[in-house]
């Protein structure tokens, strides 16, 4: 029986009126990796902060290797949100900072640091500044940080957020190889296939613990299986399940750029019902797959239980959609310098109307370069761009018209209204004034904030946001999209209910292109290009990317490889 | 739709985050009426009750009266008697007293002859405080003689003086009208350039700039709310300073705000060029400090432009602080109308267009 | 206290200090400019004052007169207006005299002549100088009259009147005020602000050495810039030290922590570096300028105002950098600064350490 090193009981935590954590019950054994998932707000980092004794609770208790939180700091290493890291201090000098507050010994601190940065492969370094790093080697740091005082407990606060597949599979080979020294590893993730490799994982909802338990004892309480339907025609095959109706045992439908997943009750002997559907409605099937939930599937059906989904409602038009196909957006030869460091490097890409493109990448890859110059936003360094039919004046106001835009951070001004907010991008895009009452309403519904049209954006949790965003950018009509990172820190739930409402658009005729560095939405996109270093090293629709690399089961795998073997070309 | 249309609505949107910002408006209307309060309350160059040391070697009826004429006299106040010119050497050097009278020994035989002389010292550590000293003395003197040869063989000139404008040299109708203009650069141009960059911070410029937005609208509606503003401020600013000093106001008060409107849109607009030369809220607030100081310490705010040596002030008719300070006194105080006041508002004008069309500029070629 | 943590934390905060063009510039460059522009062009008293003169008796005494007035060097004579409040309405002279007709004819006959002198009172701070000025001139104006008293007038300290003794030795005390809080409350808010405080509150560092470590740091660099200051300030004006120098000595290093803990307390009780610099920027260098004595007296602040003195360090400092290069008297006359100064020290260490003391996440 492995002792219990941290346990919670009943810990509250509130912020002024706001509770960030109610009742939250916890037990994690010594040497487990365990992982905390939930949306944005869930109390994920309240809870590691409490249990990391930087923050004091407002009730329950916490204890850790037995003592209160705060007077076992010396035993527990802190890798925070945001990595915590002095941007303008050298590898070298934020580690001795670390050890001369930590009091480690001269001696030990020298092997240690050596031991660390050696085995994430980070030792050259050492002279660098922080903020010269890249995503990866900063995560690296930081963890070296968190363990240079020999810590027996490690928590974890998104340390992947935002880095590439590469850097994270080298970070997880470090965490597996300290959990079998015995280290104790907490982990708050977003990320739900890295959630999969923990021991056990707990789901925080609202403040809650709704779930706990092994990935497989998740996936096995739902009751669900999962079949994969590889098709071409996405649309009709949906429209065919649909009309299977819902009293079927069908739970969830969600579909990929190339494939469909169906979640139905176990046992069930959907395959050759769903087959046999397919087939009558001319729909052509390339297979049909059993598989298990996915930590995804958990998260999302147990969301759906605790929160009311925004209704999916029809964009009201006031123009005809756009009829499909036609270049809408090209690009040749793009390269972007920022003095001798080059960004983007002779990029080649064009995207038709009624398109969804996505274009992956790590940080740092050259995405969001490449989507600011095709809007006009960073002047090109060469080559060419076509938006819209035009070649030139590409900042002209009637061009802006038809473009459509969000940035990263959806940006919407945080302290006015959601109302202020849509009026004033309304009035700005000159949206005639007999439509912008259903244009904001049509909003304020999808976004399932109706009534609540009066509260400042400052208030609402990230989801939210990004969807008055992402009405704000699309209520003039505009014949082209361009998303950049849309669904960046919203959770698996309110991202597939994007993505419905991006194919909605694309639909009608609306190119979209968008850029995001989560592997699993690029299955939304008809085609893909990824992005490494400035290039553009694989291209085509999901499927055929993942093909292109033999044995890779997922994106995720297939960009890992590419990546690799570029960066070995390169070499 | 109209192109006003568009502008209109990025004005509104301007005004609803200015007047939504707490901070921003209790920064624009706390400092400026405590700076105000303090300017007006805590500055006096007056030197009243210097204290006096007296060494009194003579100690007759004819000294003491001497004495007398110096301590009644509201400008020196008895502080210490020493028994000879080193114990007052030692009473200045502890700070007890500020000046000094000696009268010699010798002092009752040379009064008779009509020839006596006594030593007044001033600390002259501040010297313009000394200079005052100097010629108070002078003035108690020169009472004091008249006194004792009533009938001298001619006439004598006398000054018949009157402090135009400003009869009780009320030293609040000096300070406060030089620091209305700094407040309103200093807080306009500050918290102009803290909402530019509050843009470029946040991201929301970057959504502006693909939106069908002119360049020209967006500068035009960054500029145009805060300096309505600041006006506002203005009110605010000469109400405090008329129910706490009493300041006066002779002069056109339209056309004082007209003036002060060019004025106005001229620092909101430095605010505007500080923000595209600066990164972060903080960096353009202390780039804002760095400029603003100068400005003041060279606009007559603090101490008269004409006790600069003649180069800085030179230099200072390029600061625009100096001219609308001096808008403010002769207007206010003296009355004066735009028949004295143009050679100030014309540069007021220039420097104000230029600015305008130079953060214009910057702020455009950001945008595109 | 661990001196091995409060050592680890002055050294970051002094590399990232290092490290930062932006707050080394405000270091050195903005406090040198600062005491150059202040130094050289703040003075209170004016020369050459324009003075419109109307000589209305045209005789030879009027005409001595105001050849008096234009040989003087405070004042130059300018063309007068027929209204003599109109140049002065106009700003074209700070003081009109009007020499009235007749004015020879009565003091031959023994009578005194009145003579007409009107000054700007809106320029409060010299229009006594020039009625003193004016006064002066009249009195000498009567020839062959030896006064039955008259004075020998000797400056102490200052036998030449340089105003600039007084106003670079207010300037260096202001310079040291001003600008070394800017940089601790930057200093302080930004650990808070971008996150990187919780690798300090998930460490045993206590609130007092968090804030004893950026103090050391901090008072390495305003000594930094003290030297320069000085340097500068000695070489332009070429001060040299009146007395003993000891005092300033002493003082200096009170002063310095005193201001780098005034910016250490706002920056402990604001959220974001923006505010920080907001309060301890011109609402700090406003209180510096206006309420220690630097150019006005603070004896003629009338209470309760004058209780802010007591707070602003600079009001202590100023006396000391004047004894030491003015006045020359020593510690009989300053010896109470550093003291008051250790009491602000505390007090300021005090604030900031009561909203640090948890070291934790604030809820």
């Amino acid at each position: 029986m492995t002792a219990e090193v941290i346990a919670a009981r009943g810990l509250r935590v509130s912020y002024g009126k706001v509770e960030a954590l109610r009742g939250v019950d916890l037990s994690i054994a010594q040497g487990e990796i365990f992982g905390l998932i939930g949306p944005d707000g869930a109390g994920k980092t309240t809870a590691l902060d409490v249990l990391a004794g930087v923050l004091e609770p407002s009730g329950g208790a916490a204890t850790v290797l037995g003592k209160s939180p705060r007077d076992a700091r010396d035993d527990v290493g802190y890798l925070p949100q945001q990595f915590a890291l002095f941007a303008d201090l050298s590898v070298d000098e934020n580690l001795a900072y670390v050890a001369g507050l930590r009091g480690v010994p001269r001696s030990e601190y020298e092997e240690r640091r050596e031991r660390y940065l050696r085995l994430m492969g980070i030792e050259r370094f050492g002279g660098r500044l922080a903020r010269q790093l890249s995503g990866g080697m900063k995560q690296k740091l930081a963890l070296c940080a968190a363990l240079v005082a020999a810590p027996r407990i490690l928590l974890l606060d998104e340390p992947t957020t935002g880095v590439d597949p590469l850097s994270r599979r080298d970070f997880w080979r470090v965490i597996k190889s300290l959990a079998q020294e015995s280290l104790t590893i907490a982990i708050a993730t977003p990320d739900l296939e890295e959630a999969e490799r923990c021991d056990r994982v707990a789901l925080l909802y609202d403040g809650e613990v709704r779930r706990l338990g092994t990935p497989a004892e998740l996936s096995a309480a739902l009751g669900l299986d999962r079949l994969e339907i590889r098709t071409r025609s996405i649309v009709a095959a949906e429209r065919a399940v649909a009309a299977l109706g819902d009293g079927r045992g069908i739970e969830d439908v969600q579909s990929f750029g190339d494939r469909l997943d169906v979640l139905v009750r176990r046992g069930s002997e959907f395959d050759s019902v769903l087959g046999d559907e397919l087939a009558r409605a001319g729909v052509a099937v390339a297979s049909i797959e059993r598989a298990g939930p996915t930590l995804e599937n958990v998260f999302v059906e147990t969301l759906r239980e605790l929160r009311p989904e925004p209704p999916f409602v029809a964009f009201p038009r006031s123009r005809p959609p756009r009829p499909v196909g036609g270049v809408a957006i090209e690009a040749r030869g793009l390269v972007k310098d920022f003095g001798p460091f080059r960004a983007v490097d002779r990029l080649d890409l064009t995207v038709s109307y009624g398109e969804m493109y996505g274009l992956l990448g790590a940080n740092g890859a050259g995405k969001t370069t490449t989507i600011k110059m095709l809007c006009g936003l960073l002047p090109r360094t060469e080559g060419t761009v076509m938006l819209g039919g035009q070649e030139h004046d590409l900042r002209s106001p009637a061009l802006r018209r038809r473009i459509g835009y969000m940035s990263q951070k959806f940006t919407l001004y945080e302290d006015l209204t959601v109302r202020e907010n849509l009026d004033f991008y309304a009035g700005v895009y000159d949206v005639p004034r007999a439509e912008r009452a259903r244009k904001i309403a049509w909003v304020l519904e999808s976004s399932g904030l109706e009534g609540h049209g009066d509260t400042v954006v400052g208030s609402l949790p990230g989801g939210w946001r990004q969807r008055v965003a992402f009405g704000a950018s699309v209520m003039h009509e505009p014949e082209l999209l361009f998303l950049d990172e849309p669904t960046s820190g919203v959770d698996p739930l309110a991202r597939r209910q994007f993505w419905r409402l991006i194919e909605a658009f694309a639909r009608d005729g609306t190119a979209v292109l968008v850029t995001t560095h989560y592997m699993d939405e690029a299955q939304h996109c008809g085609r893909i290009a990824l992005m490494a270093e400035a290039h553009k090293v694989a291209e085509g629709t999901p499927s055929e990317v993942v093909a292109s690399v033999p044995g890779a089961r997922s994106l995720d795998d297939a960009f890992v490889a590419i990546v690799e073997r570029a960066g070995s070309r390169a070499a | 739709m109209s192109r006003f249309g568009r502008l209109g609505v990025l004005i509104r949107k301007e005004f609803e985050r200015v007047l939504r910002d707490r901070t921003l408006v209790a920064f624009l209307i706390v400092p400026p009426a405590l700076q105000l309060l303090i300017f007006g309350y805590a500055l006096r160059p007056q030197a009243e009750y210097i204290p006096l040391g007296v060494v009194d070697e003579m100690k007759t009826g004819r000294s003491r009266d001497l004495v007398s004429a110096f301590t009644q006299s509201r400008a020196f106040a008895l502080h210490g008697s020493y028994a000879d010119a080193g114990g007052l050497a030692d009473g200045v050097r502890r700070g007890d007293v500020s000046a000094g009278l000696v009268i010699p020994p010798t002092y009752e035989r040379d009064l008779q002859q009509g020839r006596a002389r006594v030593q007044v010292l001033v600390d002259g550590v501040n010297s313009y405080n000394a200079g005052l000293a100097q010629g108070y003395a002078a003035l108690i003197l020169a009472n004091y003689d008249r006194t004792l040869a009533p009938a001298p063989a001619g006439g004598a000139p006398t000054n018949v003086i009157s402090f135009a404008y400003n009869p009780g040299l009320i030293s609040a109708w000096f300070f406060v009208p030089g620091v209305i203009g700094t407040l309103l650069m200093i807080v306009g141009s500050l918290a102009s350039a803290v909402n530019a960059i509050r843009e470029k911070a946040e991201g929301t410029l970057e959504q502006l700039l693909m939106t069908p937005a002119a360049a020209w609208e967006v500068t035009l509606s960054k500029i145009v709310p805060l300096s309505i503003l600041f006006l506002g401020v203005l009110v605010l600013v000469l109400t405090v300073a008329r129910l706490a000093f009493a300041l006066p106001m002779r002069g056109s008060l339209p056309l004082y705000f007209a003036i002060a409107a060019v004025y106005i849109v001229g620092g909101v607009s430095l605010g505007l060029l500080l923000s595209t030369l600066a990164r972060t809220r903080v960096q353009a607030i202390l780039m804002g400090l760095f400029i603003n100081l100068p400005l003041m310490m060279l606009s007559g705010a603090l101490a008269p432009v004409e006790s600069m040596p003649p180069f800085w002030q030179a230099v200072s008719l390029f600061d625009p602080l100096r001219h609308f300070a001096q808008v403010t006194r002769g207007l206010l105080i003296r009355g004066a109308g735009l028949d004295v006041l143009w050679p100030n508002v014309l540069a007021l004008a220039a420097f104000s267009a230029l600015l305008i069309v130079v953060s214009s500029a910057r702020y455009r070629s950001q945008l595109s | 206290m661990n001196p091995g943590r409060v050592w680890t934390q002055a050294r970051k905060e002094w590399t990232l200090f290092r490290r930062d063009r932006l707050t080394v510039a405000l270091a050195f460059v903005l406090p040198l400019a600062t005491l150059l522009i202040f130094g050289l062009a703040i003075r209170l008293e004016a020369k050459n004052v324009a003075v419109a003169v109307q000589d209305l008796d045209r005789t030879p005494f009027s005409r001595a007169y105001v050849a008096g007035l234009g040989e003087s060097i405070t004042f130059a004579v300018v063309r007068p207006s027929a209204d003599p409040l109109a140049a002065l309405h106009a700003g074209r002279a700070k003081a009109s005299v009007v020499i009235p007709p007749g004015t020879e004819r009565l003091l031959r006959r023994g009578y005194d002549a009145p003579i007409g002198v009107y000054i700007d009172g809106t320029d409060v701070v010299n229009a006594e100088l020039i009625r003193n000025g004016l006064e002066g001139l009249a009195a000498a104006s009567v020839p062959g009259r030896r006064p039955p008293v008259s004075a020998d007038v000797r400056v102490w300290f200052n036998p030449g009147r340089k105003e600039s003794l007084f106003i670079v030795t207010g300037v260096i005390a202001i310079v040291l005020g001003v600008f070394p809080p800017l940089l601790s409350a930057i200093a302080m808010v930004r650990d808070k602000e971008e996150g990187t405080i919780v690798t300090a509150y998930a460490s045993r560092l206590t609130a007092a050495e968090f804030i004893a470590g950026k103090a050391l740091a901090y008072l390495g660099v305003a000594t930094a810039e003290w030297c320069a200051v000085v340097a500068v300030a000695m070489l332009v004006w070429r001060l040299g030290f009146a007395g003993d120098p000891t005092p300033l000595l002493v003082t200096t290093p009170f002063y310095l922590l005193a201001a780098i803990m005034l910016g250490l307390f706002v920056g402990s009780r604001v959220s974001t570096q923006a505010a920080a610099v907001q309060g301890v920027g011109p609402v700090n260098a406003m209180l510096t300028i206006l309420l220690s004595g630097f150019m006005y007296p603070v004896s003629n602040i009338p209470w309760p105002l004058s209780l802010i003195s007591y707070v602003v360090p600079a009001h202590y400092y100023i006396e000391v950098t004047r004894d030491a290069y003015v006045r020359g008297t020593g510690w009989p006359g300053v010896w109470y600064a550093p003291l008051a100064l250790a009491a602000l020290i505390l007090l300021f260490f005090a604030g900031a350490w009561q909203s640090m003391r948890r070291m934790q996440l604030s809820r």
